[in-house]
C-alpha cells in the first residue's frame, strides 16, 4: 500500500479513509472468490446428476462428484487461507512475528496436503468422465503434466520472491535466539 | 469504539513515540516520513488483533520495531541507527563515568555513532528500545525473549561498545 502525503504532514483522515477502502476492497475480492467456488459446487452437482440420468453410468456420477469434492476442498481451503494470510500481524513479539514469516514463506506446508487431495479428486473425475474421450494414460500425461508445470512455476516464483524473505527471517531468528 | 476512532486515539497518544523510533533508523527526513507512514499502515492492519494484554505503548513499540525490521524502503545492511547527542537515555549505553565525559566530545560521539551503525539489526532494535527508556521486561515483551536474555544481550552490546570506544581495551563491569 502506498499513500501520498500532504506536503510535510500525513493527513490522518485521508490515510484512515484509504485504509478503510483497502479493507473493503480486500473483503470484496475475498468474497467474490468464495462466491465463484460456491456457485461451482451446486452447478457441478446438478451436471453430475443430470449426466448420470442420461447415461445411467455410475462412473459419470462418481466422476462428477469427484469434481464437486475437489471444488468443495478448494472453497474451504482458500477461505481459511485468505483469513489466515489477510494481513501479517505486526503487533506480535518480534521473534513470534519472524517465526510466522518463516513458516508463511516456506515452499511446502503441511496444509498443502488439502489442495493436493483436491487435485487428485479432479484427476479421478477426469479419468472417470468418458465424455472427454481421453484414455487413462492420456489424462495422466496432460493433467498431471499441467500440474507439474504449475508447481514448477510456483517454486520458481517462490525461489526469487519469497526465499530471500524467508532467509532474512531465519537469519534474524537465529540472531535473536543465539547466545 | 470504532476502528477509526481507536486508530486516531492510538496515534494521538503515541505519535511522538513512533516518530522517535523512525528517527533512530533514518537520517533522512523523507525516509523517516515513509517509515512513519508504514508504521501507521501496520498499526491499522494489526489493530483487529489488539486484545489489551500488554500496555498500548508496548504494543506500539512492537509494531514500530517489527516495521523497522521489514521496512521495504531500506535494505538490512543499509539500516542505520541514528542517535543525537541530546537523546535522553544516551548515557545508559556508556555508563562508565570517564567514558561518559569523553562521550560529550564530538569525536567520541562520532565514534559511538559509527559503532552503533555497525551493530546487527537486532542489536540496533534492542539499543533503540533502551534509548527510549524501556525497562528490560518491556524490551523482552517487545522482542519476545526472556528478560534475562535481554539483559545478557544488552550487557554484551555495552561491553562491545565500551571496548571499541576505549580503543580496544576490554573493561569488565
Amino acid at each position: 500500500m502506498n499513500f501520498k502525503r500532504n506536503n510535510d504532514n500525513i493527513n490522518l483522515d485521508q490515510l484512515a479513509g484509504k485504509l478503510q477502502k483497502e479493507d473493503a476492497r480486500y473483503a470484496r475480492l475475498s468474497r467474490s472468490l468464495q462466491i465463484v467456488y460456491w456457485i461451482f459446487i451446486p452447478l457441478y452437482t446438478f451436471l453430475a446428476i443430470s449426466h448420470y440420468r442420461e447415461s445411467s453410468e455410475i462412473k459419470d456420477l462418481i466422476g462428477g462428484l469427484c469434481y464437486v469434492i475437489a471444488f468443495f476442498i478448494f472453497a474451504i481451503f482458500f477461505g481459511i487461507y485468505h483469513k489466515e494470510y489477510k494481513y501479517a500481524d505486526y503487533s506480535l513479539p518480534t521473534l513470534k512475528m519472524l517465526k510466522n514469516a518463516a513458516y508463511r514463506y516456506q515452499p511446502v506446508q503441511l496444509k498443502s496436503i488439502w489442495p493436493l487431495i483436491a487435485v487428485l479428486f479432479m484427476d479421478a473425475g477426469l479419468c472417470l468422465n468418458e465424455s472427454i474421450g481421453f484414455s487413462f494414460l492420456k489424462v495422466q500425461i496432460y493433467f498431471l503434466g499441467a500440474m507439474f508445470c504449475a508447481v514448477m512455476i510456483g517454486l520458481t516464483i517462490w525461489y526469487f520472491k519469497y526465499k530471500p524473505l524467508r532467509d532474512n527471517a531465519l537469519r534474524l531468528i537465529a540472531e535473536i535466539e543465539g547466545e | 469504539m470504532k476502528k477509526e476512532e481507536q486508530f486516531n486515539q492510538i496515534l494521538s497518544e503515541n505519535s511522538e513515540r513512533i516518530q522517535r523510533i523512525c528517527r533512530y533508523y533514518n537520517s533522512n527526513a523523507e525516509d523517516q516520513k515513509d517509515m512513519y507512514q508504514e508504521v501507521l499502515v501496520n498499526i491499522w492492519k494489526s489493530l483487529d488483533n489488539f486484545r489489551g494484554d500488554s500496555a498500548i505503548s508496548t504494543w506500539v513499540y512492537r509494531v514500530a520495531v517489527n516495521t523497522s525490521l521489514s521496512f521495504t524502503g531500506k535494505a538490512f545492511k543499509q539500516m542505520k541507527l541514528m542517535v543525537n547527542t541530546d537523546t535522553q537515555n544516551l548515557s545508559s549505553i556508556i555508563d562508565d563515568e570517564s567514558l561518559a565525559e569523553k562521550q560529550k566530545e564530538e569525536s567520541q560521539f562520532n565514534l559511538l555513532q559509527t559503532e552503533l551503525n555497525m551493530l546487527s539489526v537486532i542489536d540496533k532494535a534492542l539499543i533503540s528500545l533502551m534509548l527510549e527508556g524501556l525497562s528490560m521486561k518491556e524490551i523482552a515483551d517487545v522482542i519476545g525473549i526472556s528478560e534475562p536474555n535481554v539483559k545478557v544481550k544488552i550487557h554484551r552490546i555495552k561491553a562491545q561498545l565500551k571496548t571499541k570506544l576505549s580503543g580496544g581495551v576490554t573493561h569488565e563491569f
